[in-house]
């Protein structure tokens, strides 16, 4: 059983996590592709003016 | 020209855009190393490690508008510049080295001997260690790079994004240490023992902030400055900026036995900031090895370009701009804003804002919402997108009427206040006035 963790994940934006692994025979057994950042957009828009979208979620 | 594979992976960790550059001569790169550190060839410049917390990845474009891996000559002079060729450039050839003008020609505005002149500083480039979103290598390559120069060499600290630092949903470990799953910034060894664990962004700028070997750390934008989006009110992770995590949060303020780290945390705030205001103190820490004098908020005590003078000045927070006072005369935002000096007619006349000495204009927007009387930065002169002929070019505010001088072309929009403390909440709604007729 060898693993392989790629963290962090390269030219990207944002963070992520690659975890693989794989029997001898070479087979994946386990492959996850993890998303390591929350901000929480939709929170940050409640209760303000809808046009305040516009500038808030050009920031995604 | 041959490389080892072996030679292939250190070019990989060695800078974090060297090899995203398909001009890049590696070979001409090569009279330029230098000492060997951590196994990678040192360029012998200071090293740059840029960590990113939570971040929309705007910053990095933004610097990446001043990095070009192609300067045909034709460019390499403009009515305002000039290039010096350097004894590393070879006939038919320039060493492009991915900062190398990023540094130079913002470096220029700081020693040429006339104002506003942009001449590249040949020898000012960075080793821009560790750029995820830009860098060639990936996962224990480049952690096991950072680790070793954490421990071995002077390097420079930048953030972009903000700094989680609760989590509601998990319960704190012990107190003081609370679980800060919203931004993990990859596995680091972090000497603590555990190894190369996940570690937050929290945990790894306060690693990197607090060794020895950092000179300085500087927030790349609102949000690592101040908090920015991230921080605005409703988000869930209790996101802070550089500056209040590490001095407030952590106590990094000389008093408990812990180190003072006030004086090198340097706020570039903007969203995204300007590629110049974000250069600056690492060009001024390269030509002059110090900190750059720093104002209230830590921030660049600020170098505006006008009328191609360069000077600076303080600018306080929430002083009107749109009006003229004897010792000040007028503030720089509005005074030169066309919507504001240009008008398309004339002034609107009597009343709230129109003619009755607050200065609007037709034409300019405060009273829908414009934060140009309480903006601090120099976009109305210094103007974006400004690419290989640092001619100012569009800015948020400029339209392309009604004025006379060419280039105040732009999104036509209000500005936001992108680059002040409140930005976002004290900015909005970013679309009405307050009730006594000023921008928000």
């Amino acid at each position: 059983m060898a693993s392989i963790n790629i963290d962090p994940v390269n030219r990207i934006e944002g963070h992520q996590k690659w975890e693989v692994t794989a029997d001898v025979d070479g087979r994946t057994t386990f492959a996850k592709v993890r998303g390591m950042m929350f901000r929480g957009w939709e929170r940050i828009l409640v209760g303000r003016d809808p046009r305040d979208a516009m500038i808030i979620c050009g920031r995604i | 020209m041959k490389i080892t594979r072996r030679q292939f992976l250190q070019y990989c960790t060695a800078s974090a855009a060297a090899l995203g550059l398909s001009q890049l001569d590696l070979l001409k790169l090569e009279k330029a190393l230098a000492a060997n550190v951590c196994g990678c060839e040192d360029y012998g410049v200071p090293h740059v490690i840029w960590m990113q917390g939570q971040s929309c990845g705007g910053c990095t474009l933004s610097i990446l508008n001043r990095m070009r891996t192609d300067y045909p000559p034709a460019l390499l002079s403009g009515p305002n510049w000039t290039w010096t060729p350097t004894p590393l450039d070879g006939p038919g050839g320039l060493v492009q080295d991915v900062v190398d003008l990023l540094v130079g020609d913002a470096v220029g505005a700081l020693t040429s001997p006339s104002p506003g002149t942009w001449a590249p500083f040949p020898n000012g480039y960075i080793n821009l260690d560790y750029q995820s979103e830009v860098m060639a290598a990936a996962g224990d390559l480049i952690t096991d790079h950072v680790e070793c120069l954490e421990s071995n060499t002077p390097f420079f600290l930048a953030l972009s994004g903000a700094i989680p630092l609760m989590d509601p949903h998990y319960k704190e470990t012990e107190p003081g240490t609370p679980r800060q799953p919203f931004s993990v910034a990859g596995s680091f060894d972090t000497g603590d023992g555990a190894g190369k664990v996940e570690r937050s962004i929290a945990e790894v700028v306060e690693w990197l902030a607090t060794s020895p070997n950092c000179l300085g750390f500087v927030c790349f934008g609102t949000c690592a400055s101040f908090g920015g989006i991230p921080a605005a009110k409703g988000n869930w992770t209790a996101a802070t900026g550089g500056y209040n995590f590490l001095v407030n949060y952590r106590g990094y303020n000389g008093t408990g036995g812990k180190a003072d780290l006030r004086g090198k945390i340097i706020n570039c705030p903007g969203c995204a900031p300007h590629p110049d205001w974000m250069i600056f103190p690492i060009a001024y820490y390269i030509l002059t090895s110090t900190i750059p004098p720093l104002d209230d908020k830590q921030e660049v005590d600020r170098v505006w370009l006008k009328n191609n003078q360069v000077f600076s000045r303080t600018i306080t927070k929430n002083t009107p701009r749109a009006i003229y006072t004897a010792d000040k005369g007028y503030e720089v935002f509005c005074e030169v804003c066309p919507k504001f000096t240009k008008p398309l007619v004339t002034d609107l006349g009597a009343g709230p804002g129109n003619g009755d000495g607050t200065g609007q204009k037709e034409g300019c927007t405060r009273n829908q919402g414009c934060n140009g009387p309480f903006a601090s930065p120099d976009c109305p002169t210094r103007r974006w997108n400004n690419f290989d002929d640092h001619q100012p070019n569009q800015w948020c505010v400029g339209s392309g009427l009604g004025s006379a001088t060419p280039n105040h072309s732009g999104a036509n929009y209000v500005c936001q206040g992108c680059a002040e403390v409140d930005f976002p909440d004290g900015r909005s709604p970013f679309f009405e006035p307050d009730k006594n007729g000023n921008p928000v």
